[in-house]
């Protein structure tokens, strides 16, 4: 008997096992309602494959889980994305999750997979070539020790039209914090996934295929794609709306630097200052763009190509991908580097080392302000001084950290560990939620996004459900999403507002990612973020969409539901590794010191968090989500959303 | 017809957007491994560029075809081939100087770029306007006006002062 045709997704998801040298496939058809695909197929593929509770980041058991979802591959604007899971080495709660354009999302589709499960441990240094059904485990040998940009030019050259996902040398030497790259610009980032796959011997994933993703209704699906990307690139749509196109598309993620900076949100001095930095010109979007911008760039299909290449001239001179404001807030704003081209020789080295760029910029801050407060001395950092701003340190330091030389083998632990060692003083200094520093975000400007950052599983970042109605503080879209204007007010403490604001954006970023769609261009960012109507917009594109496309109906309801049921396996696996309240209270940092700095929106200094008030927030968010007093969500709750097998392993481990 | 695919790499942010439209819109699914327009990338470097049959004049493909399959379509300009006269020999192919004809996964017989019959999605749905359906000699003015500024910059330079002093 032929195979149904199945739409939008393909139907198989792909196993491969490295110790055996094997693969396999399964069906995947029966995750599709309730879970779409992509990071929601993840976690519950996650939560069945491996022993949450007990599995080590390093162990063979450990799995990395990429997925796509079924708007990947396809002309729907910015279907370039794919999401990575696994149990990760650099948060302390373990769990894994990052999210990446370019192209690789769609070439596993093409390859006729919606998902691809890597299990087990290579015997030597191993890449994986899959073309269509062919399923090759190769020799990489020569590749071990060199950078991504490099490799990509070598397996590009050897399988041409490929696409590839390499690791560099952070990752085989199992820097907690290193990633996994494709292209010139694009990056699984966050919590360490590159040294999983260190840890696998597993150097690279090379991809080429010729499936097609067939659609259920191909001419209305094309319709409103293309009704999609109009209304993205519209200038006169809404201010708000139309202004993150413009910025997005000339300058990316550095042209909101000033924008964010504005409400103070910018950190600066590893989060000792925030707003508005004077020095930065050299770093600001359009400054890079102007000055050393070669092109645009983009993901598979998105018309923002919110990424830039670049070319620098004098001692540093490179040809390279970014930087995003991650990075220049990261290595910039964060260590007091206002030199362009050193920050973007850094942002260069940490991609071809294969560091995750807000880590590394995170360890570097929190040196110099330990350098800066003499708890540590340059013998510490063999020999190098750790004074704010020392480009030319933060340079030698890179490949130390990669190569675990000297006292890289120490700073190849990041910030939370490093500090932790040093003691108590030195751990205030880490700006860190469950060991994971926060990406580039002053979480002291805005209580919502505090909220979400405390909560997020991974660690701190604003991927989990940075709320932006918040930000653009539009009464009428706070009241359209909660019931109550103080959602939208910076400074609020409101119980039910914020929890429910951020509840929403959650489940909007797991739905997203769970469909191989940028978050950038559906919530993230300020598009449909101008009234109420935008917002029921977006969502009647979005059922719509994805009607089109799988020939399965979603309404806005039961797409925010699976939302939930994703959001609730992400907590419950980081429950069963022992997080807990505790774990979602703000740093030290943010409890203990006011934030001084530069901005006219917000008061200067901002306010330490009130821990009081905080806790109610988060007494709210429980009570919203289901869970009980100490974060866990209850058997109730996880049987409304179908995940009875869930709770049962849940429940017999807590 | 003098209107061509202007191919301008600078502008190619590398979205491929070209190519999941080209087999939408021909094909009826997304498959960039079926789409007559490839976008040819230099990923590490950060270079890319659309790529498709430029449409010859006079062209080796229709002169090699022993099948006569490939004919000139007067409203388009296109060189059309007729799927059913097609051989699948693949002469075209190995003649055609620049990867223009291509064979089909599914059919084994010979594709191309057939200019939608008149009005390229490719090109209409480009986010960035890297390819454009125009005129051969506009285009070419366009590439004059470029080289031909380098002679007067001076003077070009001289008049935008003079008007910021005003």
């Amino acid at each position: 008997m032929s195979k149904p045709i199945t739409y939008g997704n393909m139907g198989e998801i792909l196993r491969i096992n490295l110790s055996e040298k094997v693969f396999s496939t399964e069906d995947a058809t029966k995750y599709y309602q309730d879970y779409l695909g992509g990071r929601s197929l993840n976690h519950i593929l996650l939560f069945q494959d491996v022993n949450v509770a007990k599995v080590q980041p390093f162990d063979p058991e450990n799995e990395i889980i990429l997925s796509v979802g079924p708007l990947g591959g396809t002309t729907f604007p910015g279907s370039g994305r794919f999401q990575a899971t696994y149990i990760a080495p650099l948060p302390y709660s373990g769990f894994g999750d990052a999210n990446c354009g370019g192209a690789v999302g769609p070439e596993i589709k093409y390859s006729g997979f919606d998902t691809i499960v890597i299990g087990g441990k290579a015997d030597k240094p191993t890449y994986v070539f899959i073309e269509d059904d062919k399923i090759e485990f190769m020799d990489a040998t020569d590749l071990w020790g060199k950078g991504t940009i490099e490799c990509t030019a070598i397996l590009r050259k050897r399988h041409p039209e490929c696409e590839v996902l390499v690791i560099g040398p952070a990752g085989e030497n199992l820097v907690r914090y290193a990633n996994i790259r494709t292209k010139l610009t694009n990056t699984l980032g966050r919590g360490g996934g590159g040294a999983v796959m260190g840890s696998k011997n597993l150097k690279a994933l090379v991809l080429k295929g010729s499936k097609p993703v067939r659609l259920f209704d191909q001419e209305k699906f094309f319709d409103i794609c293309q009704k999609i990307q109009k209304d993205l690139m519209d200038p006169e749509f809404g201010p708000i709306h139309s202004i993150t196109y413009d910025s997005m598309s000339k300058y990316g993620t550095p042209g909101i630097t000033r924008m964010i900076g504005a409400t103070g949100m910018t950190p600066i001095k590893n989060w000792q200052e925030c707003g508005i930095w004077e020095d930065d010109k050299e770093i600001d979007g359009k400054y890079l763009v102007e000055t050393w911008g070669v092109k645009r760039e983009s993901c598979f299909t998105c018309p923002v190509h919110c990424h830039a290449v670049y070319e620098t001239d004098g001692e540093h001179a490179h040809r390279g991908g970014g930087p995003e404001y991650e990075t220049t807030a990261a290595l910039g704003h964060k260590c007091l580097l206002p030199d362009g081209r050193k920050v973007l020789k850094l942002n260069h080295l940490c991609n071809e080392l294969g560091l995750d760029t807000v880590e590394a910029g995170a360890m570097i801050s929190s040196l110099m302000e330990w350098y800066d407060k003499g708890m540590i001395d340059a013998e510490f950092t063999d020999g190098l001084e750790m004074t704010w701003g020392n480009g030319e340190a933060m340079i030698e330091l890179l490949p130390k950290i990669a190569f675990r030389q000297g006292c890289g083998d120490l700073l190849a632990e990041g910030p939370y560990r490093v500090g932790k060692q040093l003691g108590e003083a030195a751990l205030n200094c880490v700006y860190h939620q469950k060991g994971m520093c926060a990406t580039g975000v002053e979480t002291r400007s805005a209580i919502g996004a505090m909220l979400s950052f405390a909560l997020a599983p991974r660690g701190s970042h604003h991927l989990s459900g940075l709320p932006t109605a918040e930000w653009v503080n539009n009464p009428d879209l706070a009241i359209y999403l909660t019931g109550y204007k103080e959602a939208g007010e910076l400074l609020s403490y409101h119980p039910l507002a914020k929890s429910r604001l951020v509840q929403f954006y959650e489940n909007l970023f797991e739905l997203s990612d769970s469909l191989g769609i940028c978050k950038f261009n559906f919530g993230h960012l300020g598009y449909w973020h101008d009234k109420p109507e935008d917002m029921d917009k977006m969502w009647d594109y979005l059922s719509k969409a994805i009607y089109y496309a799988t020939g399965i109906e979603y309404t806005k309801e039961k797409l925010l539901e699976i939302g939930e049921r994703a959001y609730q396996i992400e907590r419950c696996i980081v429950v069963m590794r022992g997080i807990r309240k505790k774990d979602d209270m703000p740093n030290w940092r943010c409890l203990n010191e006011t934030c001084p700095g530069d901005h006219p929106v917000n008061p200067i200094p901002l306010p330490e968090i009130d821990e009081e008030k905080f806790v109610k927030i988060l007494d709210a968010y429980y009570e919203l989500r289901g869970w009980d007093s100490e974060g866990i969500p209850t058997e109730k709750t996880l049987n409304a959303l179908g995940l009875e097998e869930v709770a049962k392993r849940l429940y017999s481990q807590v | 017809m003098q209107k061509m695919i202007v191919v301008q790499p600078s502008l190619c942010a590398g979205c491929r957007l070209c190519e999941v439209v080209c087999s939408t819109v021909h094909y009826g699914v997304c498959s960039p491994a079926r789409s007559n327009i490839r976008v040819v990338e230099w990923q590490d470097k950060g270079i890319s560029v659309p790529f498709t049959c430029l449409q010859c004049e006079s062209a080796i493909c229709m002169e090699n075809c022993p099948a006569k399959a490939i004919t000139r379509d007067e409203k388009s300009g296109a060189m059309i081939i007729a799927e059913e006269l097609c051989l699948g020999c693949r002469m075209c192919v190995l003649t055609c100087p620049f990867g223009g004809p291509r064979v089909s996964l599914d059919t084994g017989r010979v594709v191309k770029c057939d200019l939608c019959g008149g009005d390229p999605q490719c090109v209409s749905n480009c986010p960035t306007k890297a390819i454009k359906f125009m005129d051969v000699n506009e285009f070419i003015m366009e590439k004059m006006k470029a080289s031909a500024t380098g002679l007067v910059n001076e003077e070009l330079k001289q008049i935008a002062e003079m008007n910021k002093n005003k």
